[in-house]
């Protein structure tokens, strides 16, 4: 168990930068995401932590001492990676036991560690087959089983979940989350699935080419999304945007979306911006789908032509255009209006997010 | 815990930059690439540089005198009328077998990939002739094409097709078409076993999709098969087409060159100059024009081998499920909803097109399908049964007049004159016969030795090149590896001779070792790169993440890992160095070092008719090992032409 601070770590291949200048520092025992479409460099970040990958700039440090040019098996961590890389000539026992062996432990010791997790994992019928004769989610069982017997340092996770299916994945994920709290270990999760991201860490680190975009806990990076892109990225179905102009009329906002102006408390945007608000100016308007309610009567209504509707059980999706935009909204099932007809959403207005269409930051 | 926003990362981009860390050079793969660089720049490398250098100079044997005359072995050869027919006939040599071996390759690699009962068996026995040794192909083919005692005179006599044997060998094209005829029965195998690795990468759901567009059997062979092929096709017949031109162990072993000059291709002219005529200079300089050749042909193979297939990638590209990041992301969320106006035309009524019923289809398919299956088992099985059959045969009733095909009693005769030659009664083992035995034993040991030393070298390079090929050191020194892969063996006798006289290796099965690493080290640098770019990078770096230092993950993780692939490449190069022909021919001269071929060629060199069983005897167990090897890892081999894709 141990503190890691990432101090402008950079990992530069050729004249790419696939991280650069990150910042991030996790106290002792926190699970830390993080999370990026594919060439974010999340899972570059997590070779450097590993060892695996050399930085170019900058250090890494493991409870206050620098690691940056240790090698991985000096640095007590352990990793589950998306392919489980479980030796194939090894059986269970031998795998979960492979890293104890290392340490060059007694028998005795390693004999009880690996049973304690093949107790905590529910592995232990499986102890005596190879690799081979298991199942996907027992893989990725004995993967992660292999991992936490070493009791390491830090726990390091590349899209453990990704090659599962998905009800397993649900389950999967609960339990990983069970054991991280179990055991008490520092973690760092690698993964694209931003659902995933949300349920298992106490923080969430957004990743985009290389740069750190927001840091904070899942709650605050869904309601309060420090960009554009932490914006579109987080939350399913995505957030519908739309290009708008606002004003600051009487310390309110005002701002028009299609046909309709929208009145916006000024605790939306940032005491900062409020200031670049006073004359007219462009904005780009969020509002996630799950906010916006067929038929509801709330701060703020928005109306469109309706062009589909999805239902997925307790709720269904409508989409509607909107000032020549699509807009997905949610409604009852029961009260689904028709095809071609008007809708009118409802929506609070303390969920609507702005930003600036220059630097795409938050306003 | 801490909250961040928009304006914190702006604060925090402004710290300056970390000082750069310095970039170190990783040495491992280097240093373990290294050994087989070495050693390859020893056997190619030198050896090449060794008969430029030969063929810039006139030598006397005797005096062992150089005289340096420039470019003036090339031009007083290339002139030459001798020199321009040797060359257009292995031109027409080369497009014969080529275009013949990739029509008949087709056809088997497409008849093998149907499902019919008894495919497992029939995959193996295709590959019989291509695990013959070339020598062994030579002395069967030589036989059934004999003048005076031949099957094929024997088949047409029985029948009454002819009243006298024809001399087939002793007409010069048709010397030459047989000559390329059993070039193709051995090279065949080849092709379709590629091309049946192809056929077997090949989505099915292409095939799905086209029978549902309804395109008919030869639509989609051509519109579909030909097509995905294609960077497999071409591969092939460059392959091929080296193979053609570096030929060389049937006409020794057939032909000599003759009758006449019907036959005197390029390697055989160079081989004729250097060795029959002693005149080294020309003989070097008409072997690195072939060397050139192949180069040339070599580089184009690399060029087309190296960028793999873009359809493949296309396919599998559709599986990943990683959200990617948009370049224009206020762009693609502001997206406004697209309406189009376009309309689809109604189409005329739909009329399946009229063929035979489909039971009629049935029928004529299967019926189609199993004649071709026994055409495949006769022209790759019988000649292989034909030669046990000969080996069983006394040598009186080997050599009946007039020929003929009904076999004689079984005997198991020749086959005690050449492994227990002492026991043999009444000393009719001759002299060569008795030689068989240590022919074997040399075969063996060489083999071994050249396995276990190529496996080590071509395992460890192998490795570093499957992991670290991307830089550029790495990178260049692969293609270097590659390129010398395709260099003619022919070319490297000439120097190999004169620095084994020199060192004493001559006539050792140490400089047998030495000089066959010249042609497998490459290779099986080669497979085990292949093999191990299959096993997943994670593995090491789990290892690695479990507390191994590299080497301990290299020696505790890959290399139990790896074992079926150091088994498929251990056993190509045990195949290789058990049929090599050339260089044993050259380098050795007495049973100390011969090896089997060597034996099984010193009966054609003495031709006595006594000697003709025990010659069978010896060809049966000199292609026990190969073809047994091909029927039980066919498998294997298949997997292993992928990633090693070459087998001389």
């Amino acid at each position: 168990m141990a503190s890691v601070t990432l101090d402008r770590l950079t990992k530069q291949f050729g004249s790419v930068a696939a991280v650069s200048a990150l910042d991030i520092t996790l106290p002792d025992g926190e699970f830390l995401t993080l999370l990026g479409p594919s060439g974010c460099g999340k899972s570059t970040a997590l070779g450097c932590i590993a060892g695996l990958e050399k930085p170019s700039a900058g250090s890494i440090l493991f409870d206050g001492v620098d690691v940056t040019e240790r090698d991985p098996h000096q640095r007590n961590i352990a990793m589950v990676f998306q392919d489980y890389a479980l030796y194939p000539h090894m059986t269970v026992r031998d795998n979960i036991a492979f890293g104890l062996r290392q340490q060059r432990l007694d028998e005795g010791t390693i004999t009880r560690q690996i049973d304690a997790a093949a107790d905590m994992l529910d592995l232990g019928a499986l102890m005596d087959r190879k690799p081979v004769a298991l199942s996907g989610g027992q893989r990725q069982r004995v993967a992660v089983g292999r991992a936490v017997v070493r009791n390491p340092a830090v726990l390091l996770m590349d899209e453990p979940l990704s090659n599962l299916d998905a009800s397993l994945r649900v389950k999967t994920r609960t339990e990983i989350k069970r054991l991280q709290r179990e055991i008490g270990t520092t973690a760092v999760f690698v993964t694209h699935d931003q659902e995933e991201a949300m349920v298992l860490s106490d923080r969430v680190a957004v990743m985009r080419a290389g740069k750190l975009q927001q840091i904070g806990p899942p709650m605050e990076v869904y309601r309060k999304p420090a960009n554009l892109f932490v914006a579109s990225f987080i939350g399913s179905p995505a957030m519908n945007f739309f290009e708008v102009e606002v004003g600051l009329e009487d310390g309110v906002i005002r701002c028009r979306v299609g046909d309709s102006v929208l009145s916006l408390p000024a605790s939306v945007v940032e005491d900062v911006s409020l200031g670049s608000l006073r004359g007219r100016r462009s904005a780009i308007l969020g509002i996630r789908p799950t906010d916006l309610m067929a038929n509801a009567v709330r701060d703020l209504t928005l109306e469109g032509l309706v062009f589909l509707v999805e239902p997925i059980g307790p709720v269904s999706y409508v989409d509607a255009e909107i000032g020549g935009q699509s807009v997905k909204g949610l409604c009852e099932p029961d009260e689904a209006p028709a095809l071609g007809q008007r809708v009118q959403f409802g929506a609070p207005a303390a969920r609507v997010h702005l930003f600036d269409p220059a630097s795409e930051q938050r306003l | 815990m801490a909250v961040t926003t928009a304006h914190d990362l702006t604060l925090g981009d402004s710290r300056a930059a970390a000082p750069p860390r310095k970039d170190k050079r990783d040495w491992l793969p280097f240093f373990l690439s290294f050994p087989t660089l070495l050693v390859v720049f020893l056997v190619i490398g030198l050896p090449l540089i060794y008969s430029l250098a030969l063929s810039l100079h006139r030598i006397n044997m005797l005096t062992r005198k150089w005289i340096f005359v420039g470019l003036g072995n090339y031009t007083s050869i290339i002139p030459q009328p001798d020199f321009i027919a040797a060359l257009m006939r292995t031109a027409s040599f080369a497009v014969i077998t080529v275009v013949a071996g990739l029509v008949l390759g087709m056809g088997m690699a497409l008849v093998l990939n149907m499902r019919f009962p008894g495919r497992a068996l029939m995959r193996s026995v295709v590959l019989i002739p291509w695990a013959m040794a070339p020598v062994t192909v030579g002395v069967l083919w030589g036989w059934i094409f004999d003048g005076s005692y031949g099957p094929l005179n024997g088949l047409l006599l029985d029948l009454g097709l002819s009243n006298t044997a024809i001399p087939w060998l002793g007409n010069g094209t048709t010397a030459f078409g047989i000559v390329a005829l059993v070039h193709v029965w051995n090279q065949a195998p080849l092709t379709a076993l590629l091309i049946l690795a192809g056929l077997q990468s090949m989505p099915d759901n292409l095939h799905r999709a086209a029978l549902i567009d309804g395109a008919g059997p030869f639509t989609r062979f051509f519109k579909i098969t030909v097509p995905w092929l294609r960077p497999m096709l071409l591969l092939i017949m460059i392959l091929t087409t080296i193979n053609s031109i570096m030929a060389f162990d049937l006409f020794w072993t057939m032909t000599k060159g003759g009758p006449g000059s019907a036959t005197t291709v390029f390697s055989w002219m160079g081989y004729a100059y250097a060795f029959q005529f002693m005149r080294m200079g020309e003989g070097a300089a008409i072997l690195y024009v072939l060397t050139i050749l192949c180069l040339v042909l070599a580089w184009f193979y690399l060029k087309l081998f190296f960028p793999t297939s873009a359809g493949t990638k296309a396919l599998v590209a559709a599986g990943t499920t990683e959200p990617s990041d948009p370049s224009d992301l206020k762009h693609a969320v502001l997206q406004g909803v697209r309406h189009t106006r376009s309309k689809l035309a109604r189409l005329p009524a739909f009329t399946p097109r009229a063929t035979f019923s489909p039971r009629v289809r049935r029928i004529l398919g299967t019926i189609g399908m199993w004649t071709v299956i026994i055409l495949i088992f006769v022209w790759s099985f019988v000649p292989f049964a034909w030669l046990v059959i000969m080996s069983l045969q006394g040598s009186a009733d080997l050599v009946r007049q007039p020929a003929t095909v009904v076999p004689g009693p079984l005997t198991l005769e020749n086959f005690r004159y050449v492994l227990f030659p002492d026991t043999a009664t009444g000393g009719q083992s001759s002299v060569q016969a008795s030689r068989v035995p240590f022919g074997i034993w040399n075969s063996f040991v060489v083999a071994v030795a050249v396995t276990v030393v190529n496996l080590i070298l071509g395992g460890l390079a192998g490795y570093a090149y499957a992991r670290s090929g991307r830089s550029r050191l790495m990178g260049s020194t692969l293609w270097a590896l590659m390129l010398t892969r395709m260099t003619p063996s022919l070319a490297l006798i000439l120097p190999f001779f004169l620095v084994f006289k020199t060192l004493g290796l001559l006539d050792t099965r140490t400089g047998l070792v030495i000089a066959y690493c010249s042609l497998i080290l490459p290779l099986s640098t080669w497979m085990m790169k292949g093999y191990f770019e299959g096993l997943p990078p994670n593995l090491e770096k789990a290892a690695l993440v479990d507390g191994c230092s590299r080497m301990k993950a290299i020696w505790k993780i890959v290399l139990p890992v790896s074992l079926p692939g150091l088994v498929a490449a251990g056993i190509f190069c045990f195949l290789v160095s058990w049929n090599e022909f050339i260089f044993a021919l050259i380098l050795t001269g007495t049973p100390n070092a011969q090896t089997i071929p060597v034996i099984i060629a010193g009966f054609l060199v003495q031709l006595r008719f006594y000697d003709y069983g025990p010659m069978f005897a010896a060809s049966v167990l000199a292609v026990i090992p190969p073809v047994v090897i091909a029927l039980l890892f066919q498998r294997w081999l298949v997997s292993g032409m992928l990633s090693g894709s070459i087998k001389g």
